[in-house]
């Protein structure tokens, strides 16, 4: 009811780098939590030891408190570790100039945000990317890419739509056209304000397929209540559901609509086993404008095979895009 | 409430001021107490009205895309058309509700209010250094309300860029809001300066004979460097904000690069300029800016909990050396909101680090205040019922600054509503509760009368519950990915695991609201017909007590001498009290 | 009632300072962050500028006029000291005359910046045209919206005076004159004289407030007039200080 292949914690973890940021977030908590309930269990002890009621009377000598002194020396020391023994070496991992994977080694990508949307820019089987420029942006061409260009001929843009192998490493270009956005990939622990002006890198490795997330994260669904499309919006059902007579409802794998869980609910079904279509979210974190809630752009992660397949595809799509002379 | 009680047999021929009128006398006035009690009244109305706006973003989030028709009645058709709000209305929300309530709520009521009503009290004054100043200050204040609030009423709307007003989305937001909110931000910083110098000097040079530093009170402490940071930090603010004016008036491109190209067109600017550098000179301000929103209410709660137990405070020395580090190291960790805009190891590891050291005096207070409770006769009247709970709900909020103040763990928590609900729980169960306590506290002196405890007890506990109802899910859902300032969070995955606890959350706080009203009849009822006390009703020991409830014109009936430490509190005296004035030898 | 508040006139025994002192200087406390925070942005901009964009001082300035205003405040500074140190050794009508020379030279101060300075920057245009070249000059009359051109006078060496030229509006990238918008160089001048030119006028409010009404202070209580002499004293220091960074900063480097 509460979670949702996402629980009401970390999220699964699909990245190569994500495991040490958990491992950190749990250690603190852990941290944390010693401290909250030593605190928590002095001060109520003393709540109730030191009321005040007939008979007792205040102390006023002040307690010698070496605990107290020794705890805290042991929070700077336990904060230091923290920052020294992990922090600082998982950012420099993730972060750290001159650490990301080389270009030639990685799949890179171009990552250009703008109100409200993400375009991706692959360099193509050339591995160069096109020039763009700010003079050549129009609604067909989001980018600015100078398709005349040789470099750019191979180029791939989509919008809000990223492919991407699992088990390779990614470099991305961030940059944005108008306003600060945030590359997010809650999956991956990814996370980076693009600023306008600027051209930021950002670098990750999948480990899981978006078809292994999709099974980690099915839930049985309430078809009744208040607003089921609520929490059903963008999920495809992961089973198939018959009517009475055998008629199929909705096959493995479609998504859902009001109009297929009006059918569920008539044929009698409560509940509905069902997953997000596409698990591993772009989210962005940095307020953009007033359609900042809905700047989703769905990642993809494919197995070798996959990934080989959609690129085909999208290379026979930019061809026939070509013949027709729309020069996108 | 009295400022002339009608027993004033000693007036110190205190020229005229019966004469004076009601205008000089109540809205035109030079006496801080009047001035405080202003300040008070200003800022909880503006607290109630910045806690409405986030009410109405509350539905939107328990229950997206489902018309409430109330809204559209008060807000209108373009803002909450067919009785759902707008995204550009509900940003409009969010950004005013956090800027009212730091600027027009919190800050206002635990500076302007309690420090301007009781400082001078407690240093033994008769009255702020400058008082001609003091009045301007309040009516400055009132104008950067009254200018902010009126932005709700422009074309387009008020300012809708979150309350930390990044560039670019500045410039591509709408005009008129914006500019507002950059106007109101001049007027308030200025009367936030005023008011700091203010109380600095009254502090130095106001202090009676006898009471050196180390015999101040913690509170009067805690205002002093308060006034220090407000009076050093908010002048970056103050230049950025006239930077983001000019770009938006002048043309000029100080936050704005090259080739900017909103919804289509091409930005005729000249460019050049950088979005960070609004970051840096608004988070240098803003920084000690939250420590501005807590020291005030350390300070009130360190004195509750001295005369609710009474005993002397734990480490009084250790409290304010922690306050005093604390103050100077809010300098020196702002980038530790912008850990995510692309900084590299050395300035990272280098805000990090102070981040980690600054945790320390703030372990140390809270360390001192708990330790305080060690062998008290501990009262639970209301004021200490608040000051109690701002202890285990200032923790929260202080531990949960650990994993964003690393930039490692912050890469997963940064802007997330694991954000959200730290520095809620500094804020609201933390510092509100303070401000509560110290209302209560204080009400006597003010008014003379004493307010009623089961209604005090009635507004405590429900808020409390409520407090932790709507604000710790918060952490849950942070972790869990969700984004801040989403209009809909069931568009994503992630989010839409988090429905379920928007609705908790927005219930708990609906019924907060309606706690509220409790706290409200107890302050009108009080007034009314609340039981009269003479001058010191909680047996305390600090020098406010030795005037009269409510003080007169001048506070004191003769100037006070001070002869002893602040807390001297031993359960050998008559009423286990000695008061600081009192010259008889320990 | 303000007559009950220790320390106005006479200092602290403790701390050696009036009130008013102390708060004048803890308001400069505040200025220096102010103006501090201003120069802190402008280095940000410089060092972020890219190569070329950012423009010699003395390129866009004109260098002797400032140094003039440099030495016209710096001779106010002195002779604000001069009246403050003439009502010391009570000679009120010595300190008159200096005060009226202090408020003199603000004025012109300010006359020579908005006059000289301002107004000719406001009428100097420069052209950005869409094949990457720039033309400095002035526009020829009023422009017209509705026309598909503008009537240029370009800039010229000497006494040559050039004819008005025709540039139709689709040859320009971008057009502005030299105020704030022309580039971040100007924009951070115009705001930083700005701000520095609204504390000269708050001076020139307060000193001639002192100058003129405020002079039945002086008879009724000459010791707290001649304290608060010095307090604007401290602020008009300051601003004379502020400027004698802004000048080098800003037209020299």
């Amino acid at each position: 009811m509460l979670a949702v292949g996402y629980k009401a914690w970390l999220p699964l973890n699909a990245s190569q780098g994500g495991g040490a940021i958990d491992e950190l977030i749990v250690i603190i908590h852990w941290f944390m939590a010693v401290l909250f309930i030593g605190w928590g269990a002095y001060f109520v002890w003393c709540l109730i030891k030191f009321r005040a009621r007939p008979g007792h009377v205040a102390t006023p000598e002040l307690p010698k408190a070496k605990a107290s002194k020794y705890c805290e020396v042991m929070v700077i020391v336990i904060e230091a570790i923290l920052l020294l023994g992990f922090s600082i070496p998982i950012w420099a991992a993730m972060r750290g100039e001159g650490n990301g994977p080389k270009p030639d080694e990685a799949l890179v990508v171009r990552v250009v945000a703008e109100q409200f949307a993400w375009n991706i820019h692959y360099p193509g089987r050339d591995g160069l990317f096109g020039r763009t420029d700010v003079s050549l942006v129009s609604k067909e061409n989001p980018i600015g890419l100078d398709r005349s260009e040789p470099a750019a001929k191979d180029d791939l843009v989509t919008i809000n739509q990223m492919h991407i192998p699992v088990n390779r490493d990614i470099l991305v270009y961030l940059s944005s056209k108008d306003v600060i956005h945030n590359f997010g990939l809650p999956l991956l622990r990814v996370k980076q304000d693009i600023i306008p002006g600027m051209t930021i890198p950002v670098w990750f490795k999948a480990t899981q397929t978006s078809n292994a997330l999709r099974d980690q994260m099915v839930e049985n669904y309430p078809l009744t209540g208040r607003a089921p499309m609520l929490l059903l919006k963008y999920h495809v059902a992961m089973e198939e559901y018959e009517d009475t007579d055998g008629t199929v409802i909705i096959a493995k794998g479609k998504v859902l609509t009001e109009d297929l869980v009006a059918d569920l609910v008539a044929a009698g079904f409560e509940t509905v086993r069902a997953a997000p279509r596409v698990p591993a979210e772009i989210a962005c974190a940095q307020l953009c404008g007033l359609g900042h809630y809905r700047m989703r752009g769905y990642l993809t992660i494919d197995s070798a095979e996959d990934f080989e397949k959609w690129m085909v595809a999208e290379e026979a799509w930019l061809e026939d895009e070509e013949e027709d002379d729309e020069g996108y | 409430m009295s400022i002339m009680p009608d027993h004033d047999h000693h007036d110190h021929g205190h020229d005229g001021h019966h004469a004076l009128g009601f205008i000089r006398t109540y809205i035109f006035t030079v006496d801080h107490k009047v001035i405080g009690i202003q300040y008070g009244l200003t800022s909880l109305l503006f607290l109630f009205f910045g806690f409405l706006l986030m009410l109405a973003m509350r539905w939107q989030l328990a229950y997206p895309g489902q018309p409430l028709p109330i809204l559209q009645a008060i807000f209108g058709d373009q803002k909450v058309p067919g009785g759902i709000m707008a995204p550009e209305f509900y940003n409009q929300l969010g950004a005013m509700h956090g800027t009212i309530m730091i600027f027009l709520g919190v800050v206002p009521l635990g500076v302007g209010a309690f420090g301007n009503f009781v400082v001078p009290l407690q240093v033994g004054a008769v009255d702020m250094a400058f008082p001609r100043l003091n009045m301007t200050s309040y009516w400055v204040y009132f104008i950067g309300g009254v200018l902010m609030i009126s932005s709700f009423f422009v074309p387009e709307g008020a300012a809708q860029s979150g309350w930390t007003s990044y560039p670019p989305l500045t410039q591509a937001a709408p005009f008129w809001g914006q500019t507002m909110w950059l106007t109101s931000m001049v007027f308030l910083i200025t009367s936030s300066l005023l008011g700091s110098i203010n109380i600095i000097v009254t502090v130095v040079q106001l202090r009676a004979p006898g009471l050196t530093y180390f015999r101040l009170p913690f509170f009067v402490w805690a205002q002093l460097i308060t006034s220090f940071l407000l009076l050093l930090a908010f002048p970056p603010l103050e230049a950025a904000a006239v930077l983001q004016l000019m770009d938006r008036v002048a043309g000029t491109s100080f936050f704005l690069p090259s080739g900017l190209v909103f919804s289509g067109q091409v930005q005729d600017v000249a460019g050049g300029g950088n979005p960070l550098l609004w970051q840096h000179l608004f988070w240098f301000l803003a920084h000690p800016e939250v420590y501005v929103l807590i020291l005030p209410g350390m300070g009130i709660v360190a004195e509750i909990i001295a005369n609710n137990t009474r005993k002397p405070l734990w480490g009084y020395k250790s409290l304010v050396y922690s306050a005093i580090f604390l103050g100077f190291m809010s300098f020196v960790v702002w980038a530790h909101h912008m850990f995510i805009t692309g900084m590299g190891q050395s300035m990272s590891t280098f805000f990090a680090a102070t981040t980690m050291i600054i945790s320390i005096p703030s372990v140390v207070i809270l360390t001192a205040l708990l330790l305080s409770l060690w062998g008290g006769s501990i009262r639970f009247n209301t004021p200490m019922l608040f000051a109690l709970g701002f202890l285990p709900m200032f923790a929260i909020g202080g531990l949960t600054g650990l994993p964003l103040g690393l930039p490692a763990s912050d890469i997963h928590l940064h802007d997330t509503y694991y954000v959200i609900g730290h520095f809620h729980y500094v804020v609201a169960p933390g510092s509100l509760f303070a401000l509560f306590a110290g209302i209560y506290y204080w009400y006597p002196k003010a008014t003379g009368r004493q307010f009623n405890e089961f209604l005090g007890k009635l507004h405590f506990w429900p808020t409390l519950l409520f407090m932790n109802g709507i604000f710790l899910p918060m952490l849950f859902m942070g972790m869990g990915g969700v984004s801040r300032r989403l209009y809909d969070q069931t568009e994503y995955a992630h989010g839409q695991a988090a429905q379920n606890w928007n609705v908790i959350m927005s219930w708990s706080a609906w019924l907060m609201g309606l706690t509220q009203l409790i706290f409200i009849l107890n302050l009108v009822l009080t007034i009314l017909a609340g039981r009269k006390v003479g001058a010191n009703p909680w047996h305390a020991t600090t020098l406010e007590w030795s005037a009269p409830s409510p003080p007169p014109h001048g506070n004191f009936l003769e100037p006070p001498k001070v002869y002893r430490d602040p807390y001297d509190y031993d359960p050998a005296r008559k009423d286990g009290f000695i008061e600081q004035t009192q010259p008889e030898p320990s | 009632m303000s007559a009950e508040i220790p320390y106005i006139t006479k200092p602290r025994p403790d701390t050696g300072l009036t009130n008013g002192k102390l708060g004048m200087w803890l308001f400069l406390a505040s200025e220096v962050m102010l103006f501090g925070a201003l120069f802190s942005a402008y280095v940000l901009l410089r060092v972020g500028a890219e190569e070329g964009a950012w423009p010699l001082g003395s390129d866009i300035l004109n260098v002797p006029i400032g140094a003039v205003n440099t030495i016209v405040l710096i001779t106010s500074s002195v002779s604000m000291v001069m009246a403050w140190a003439s009502l010391k050794m009570e000679q009120p009508g010595r300190a008159r005359v200096y005060l009226a020379v202090t408020l003199a030279l603000a004025v012109l101060f300010l006359v020579v910046k908005v006059g000289w300075e301002y107004r000719p920057k406001l009428h100097h245009y420069t052209v950005w045209l869409v094949d990457g070249t720039s033309m400095d000059g002035h526009l020829d009359g009023a422009v017209d919206a509705a026309a598909d051109h503008i009537m240029f006078v370009p800039d010229a060496e000497g006494d040559e005076h050039p004819e008005a030229m025709q540039i139709s509006r689709e040859q320009i990238k971008r057009i502005s004159n030299f105020g704030p918008s022309h580039d971040n160089y100007l924009g951070i001048y115009w705001t930083m004289t700005g701000l520095h030119g609204l504390h000269v006028i708050g001076g020139v409010i307060a000193i001639a407030w002192f100058l003129v009404p405020g002079m039945a202070l002086f008879r009724k209580d000459p010791e707290m007039y001649t304290n608060r002499i010095e307090y604007v004293g401290l602020y008009w220091h300051f601003v004379d200080l502020v400027w004698i960074f802004l000048f080098p900063i800003i037209y020299l480097l």
